[in-house]
């Protein structure tokens, strides 16, 4: 019993037994690339093949019957094999295409020997050895750093699987050694010796085109041999970035923020971005990234392969799919911008006046402790928003600014103004009210806290707290030493930069705040001191 | 010098004349062109012939027209352009000059 196959020979089908089929297959493969590529040799295989569909039509006569091995076999001594054919124009050409043919050894995938894709079987075919030392090796370099498994996913994608028996046969190859790649080189240099050789024995005898022709070839080939190897060395540079960048754009993505030792703003890049931008839009925005940074590394990686391996993907889907997953990558990443902009679309206030009740003539300004000194990431400081790591959750701060205006009642008041941005008013008006922001007072103390907290798992949306303390006139307000760090651009009747501010007392009075000694001094003094 | 080398390498070396021999009296198709080679013992292998068809087709000398056949696929019916018509004459006396020029060493050699 044997499995049959049906064919098409010129537009006549034929039943053929299996071994029948391999055998006539692997023999038009021979006549293909005895003729080489161009058109002409399309040609002369076409002709070939309808007499083959001839000759086979003149032995199976209903149609019915199965072509046999020995039919096959009798057709092809008919035929004669393509080294008979010698055409003696083209014999010179011939030997030139019939030495790099028996040369090529493609890279195929061996669906015999498997385990998972046949990667590694495949590879051992390419270089004549034994599969298992190429299993232990993949195995060995998952284990030490895992660049083996993007290999063999990558080889498993682009490596075609040798699906019938002639390319069972060019996975195998002609005698090529392990070590293919240098003797592939030396025989160009041996080329190149002979090329040289064959121009100095003649070059007395020869007129002087023909020496010109000559020195041509021995150039063409010197460069050719160059080329192959700068092709090889090429390659493998290509797979090792491709590689390496991949693996550190995966670390980097998912592990630790550092990409090939760059690290932007700070080393937990990736857990602070969760703090400036939505969710859903970090999702899309990671993906797109991957994408659009991920496939032309492996597509160069991809080309590198090829390089080295000199085979052909017999799959046109690759580069078309990368393309769109690349393209569908850049718009992901454009929409998730726009997306991540219109959240800051609108902007929205709120309000909240506290009057401060004290029976003291003075008001002392002071800042509470700063709690977060010690848990800051020193490398992150975007215009005064800073970032607190408390056991292993990010927040984000900002410094509130005070001002101090005249207040139109006979109390002190505090006015806490917060501002933020949203995708509609709604939103924007949410998160101002959202913002953690607390002053005490204790009698004539007015405590501020240095910072301004955004509630846990809220993404900043340029949230600002602006506080105005508003002084009734003829009262004073002393400013501590520390407040230099929130006060901002205060007015006054001395023009004193709010650095010198501190440290001192001053005194709401119609023109504005006036410097005073102490809270007794007379108004005669500070004149003075303006002068 | 081996014999059959040497025989293989004469008759190669007219084929071709003896495709446009064969040509010159009726357009006629791959299979019928072999079929005469054979006979006249010109060809051991017929995968030979192609190539040379192709060429010869291709350099001018040739033309075909593609003709249904009853059984199987559309044939090629090859036949002799102009241009091959003249290359024809001058291989005709060609031919004769090289018998008249072996002859001639033959005879001396009596």
């Amino acid at each position: 019993m044997k499995k049959t196959f049906t064919i098409n020979i010129s537009g006549i089908v034929f039943h053929i037994d299996d071994d029948a089929y391999e055998r006539l297959n692997y023999y038009i493969l021979q006549i293909n690339r005895h003729f080489g590529n161009d058109a002409d040799a399309k040609e002369i295989v076409q002709d070939i093949e309808s007499r083959i569909s001839e000759l086979f039509q003149e032995r199976v006569k209903d149609g019915s019957e199965v072509i046999t091995i020995e039919q096959v076999e009798e057709i092809i001594k008919i035929m004669g094999m393509p080294e008979a054919f010698a055409d003696s124009k083209d014999e010179a050409e011939e030997i030139i295409t019939k030495t790099t043919h028996s040369r090529t050894k493609k890279l195929y995938r061996d669906p015999d020997d498997r385990i998972l894709g046949g990667v590694c079987s495949g590879l051992a075919a390419y270089f004549n050895i034994d599969p298992i030392i190429v299993r232990l090796i993949f195995v060995a370099l998952f284990f030490g750093g895992g660049s083996s498994l993007i290999i063999y996913l990558i080889l498993w994608i682009i490596a075609p699987k040798a699906a019938n028996t002639a390319q069972r046969l060019e996975m195998k190859g002609e005698e090529v050694n392990i070590n293919n790649i240098s003797k592939t080189i030396k025989e160009e240099i041996q080329d190149v010796k002979e090329n040289y050789q064959n121009f100095r024995a003649n070059k007395s005898y020869i007129r002087s085109r023909e020496r010109l022709d000559d020195a041509g070839g021995v150039v063409i080939s010197v460069l050719r041999a160059i080329l192959k190897i700068i092709v090889v060395f090429f390659g493998i540079i290509l797979v090792s970035i491709g590689i390496i960048a991949l693996i550190a754009l995966f670390t980097s993505l998912f592990v630790s923020s550092e990409f090939i030792g760059i690290t932007p703003f700070s080393n937990e890049l990736p857990h602070y971005l969760g703090l400036f931008v939505s969710d859903g839009t970090l999702t899309w925005f990671w993906i797109g990234l991957t994408l659009t940074l991920g496939i032309p590394l492996i597509m160069l990686a991809y080309l590198g392969t090829k390089l080295i391996f000199r085979f052909e993907s017999n799959n046109p889907a690759i580069g078309f799919s990368s393309l769109g997953l690349w393209i569908f990558g850049v718009i992901l990443l454009i929409f998730a911008s726009v997306h991540g902009f219109s959240d800051f679309k609108s902007v929205s206030t709120s309000t909240k006046q506290e009057p401060v009740v004290t029976k003291s003539d003075t008001l002392y300004l002071k800042l509470g402790a700063d709690e977060f000194t010690d848990y800051l990431d020193s490398n992150f400081d975007l215009d005064g928003l800073r970032i607190a790591s408390v056991n292993g959750k990010q927040f984000l701060l900002n410094e509130p600014r005070l001002e101090i205006e005249k207040s139109e009642t006979n109390e002190f008041s505090v006015v806490v103004k917060s501002k933020a941005r949203g995708r509609d008013l709604d939103i924007a008006q949410n998160n101002a009210r959202n913002i953690n922001y607390k002053f005490e007072q204790k009698d004539s103390l007015l405590t501020f806290q240095p910072w301004f907290m955004l509630p846990d798992k809220s993404v900043w949306h340029k949230q600002e707290i602006d506080i105005v303390l508003k002084v009734p006139e003829n009262r004073t307000i002393y400013l501590s030493d520390e407040m230099v760090k929130i006060i901002h651009d205060i007015k006054n009747t001395s023009n004193m930069w709010d650095g010198d501010m501190v440290g001192k007392y001053w005194k709401m009075t119609p023109e504005g705040l006036e410097l005073t000694q102490r809270k007794a001094a007379p108004v005669e003094t500070s004149k003075k001191l303006k002068k | 010098m081996n014999l059959e080398n040497t025989k293989a390498q004469m008759r190669k070396g007219i084929l071709e004349y003896c495709i446009l021999l064969n040509l010159s009296k009726k357009p006629s198709y791959a299979s019928d062109i072999i079929a005469e080679m054979k006979t006249a013992q010109m060809i051991v292998v017929e995968g030979t012939l192609y190539p040379l068809l192709t060429r010869l087709k291709n350099d001018g000398y040739l033309g075909y027209r593609w003709e249904e056949s009853l059984q199987g696929p559309p044939r090629k019916y090859y036949e002799l352009t102009e241009d091959g018509k003249l290359f024809l004459r001058e291989l005709d006396m060609a031919w004769s000059d090289l018998v008249d020029a072996i002859n001639q060493l033959k005879n001396n050699n009596l």
